[in-house]
């Protein structure tokens, strides 16, 4: 069962370590056992005319999807994942149990703030040279 | 915690950290106590251990960069190649520059320039010199000071400005530079610097 529309639209900027936690219900409405499932979420620029994946993540041997019990994971974004992007953007997650059934369980819009406040460093290195006349 | 990693490719020859030392500019691939002429390109690029203190390149000297045109190069005094991923690998640059950080993160608006070793906005003194990334598809030195017209030092026009790098805990930068006298004598107001935004 796919659940439409599941925006974020507030209080996301880029750079921000964010933690997506999505409930996913069977067909009968019940939480949906995701033992053995592989899970795998992507960001989407869609200008209508060219989408492309921003990036992914799996919930296969990482812990960028974490699996926290039945019918429900935490999709963890960090920093680096968003740390260029300023716009609205679409999300999906896709969803293959352990039967082989596979879908999309969820899809909405992102809208992502641009980060203006952003650590920065810098390093400095000795340098030479001499002259002589002609 | 972020750290920056200065690297020179010389002595065995590979990637040797820089630690204390000064990269220094001569008018000798051999040795880094021969002055340039005022007028002339480097012809010789070494790590000294001052100003310019004894030779700490080891076996090999750091690869020698030579301006000829705003898209043409010399290395080592060879013959003149067009600047390219091609013909200016990374191990032929005169600087790697790594830049880590334990988490995975993305590196925006980094940029390369000289400045007179005291602030960071000010042109090294008595110096003209050009720098150019290696390794992204650069075809053309960017002129990073020039003492006589005022340019140089970390602002905007008078500096090299260095790719966007995705996330990674390791981000590393590959820069050419070459670099003239002025005038005669010491040029120690001169210090290279870097500087990015992360996140």
């Amino acid at each position: 069962m796919t659940y439409e529309r599941q925006d974020i639209t507030e209080d996301f900027y880029a750079g921000d370590t964010k933690d997506i936690e999505v409930t996913i219900y069977d067909q009968d409405g019940q939480l949906k056992d995701l033992a053995n499932s592989e899970l795998t979420y992507a960001l989407i620029y869609d200008d209508a005319k060219n989408p492309y994946t921003l990036f992914q993540k799996t919930s296969v041997g990482a812990i960028e999807i974490e699996i926290t019990g039945t019918g429900k994971c935490v999709i963890h974004l960090l920093p680096g994942d968003t740390f260029s992007f300023n716009g609205t953007f679409r999300h999906q997650l896709h969803l293959v149990d352990e039967n082989g059934y596979a879908g999309i369980v969820m899809s909405g819009k992102v809208q992502i703030f641009k980060s203006f406040a952003r650590r920065s460093r810098n390093s400095g290195f000795e340098a030479y040279l001499s002259g002589t006349a002609s | 915690m972020a750290t920056f990693t200065w690297k020179v490719y010389s002595d065995t020859p590979g990637w040797k950290s820089v630690s204390t030392n000064t990269i220094v500019f001569s008018g000798s691939a051999t040795d880094l106590t021969v002055p340039i002429t005022v007028g002339n390109w480097n012809s010789g690029c070494h790590l000294g251990t001052g100003d310019p203190g004894t030779d700490a390149c080891g076996t090999t000297h750091v690869p020698n960069l030579e301006y000829v045109s705003s898209t043409e190069f010399k290395l080592n005094g060879g013959t003149t190649e067009t600047i390219s991923n091609a013909n200016l690998a990374a191990t032929e640059c005169t600087l790697q520059i790594l830049f880590t950080d334990a988490s995975s993160v993305a590196c925006s608006n980094a940029r390369f320039y000289s400045f007179n070793g005291t602030t960071e906005t000010t042109e090294a003194v008595g110096i003209e010199a050009y720098a150019v990334e290696g390794q992204v598809a650069a075809s053309s030195w960017t002129q990073i000071n020039d003492d006589s017209g005022s340019i140089g030092g970390d602002n905007t026009g008078e500096r090299l400005s260095l790719s966007d790098q995705s996330a990674a805990t390791e981000h590393t930068y590959y820069i050419a530079v070459t670099a003239r006298p002025e005038s005669v004598g010491s040029k120690t107001e001169f210090d290279f610097g870097i500087a990015l935004t992360y996140s």
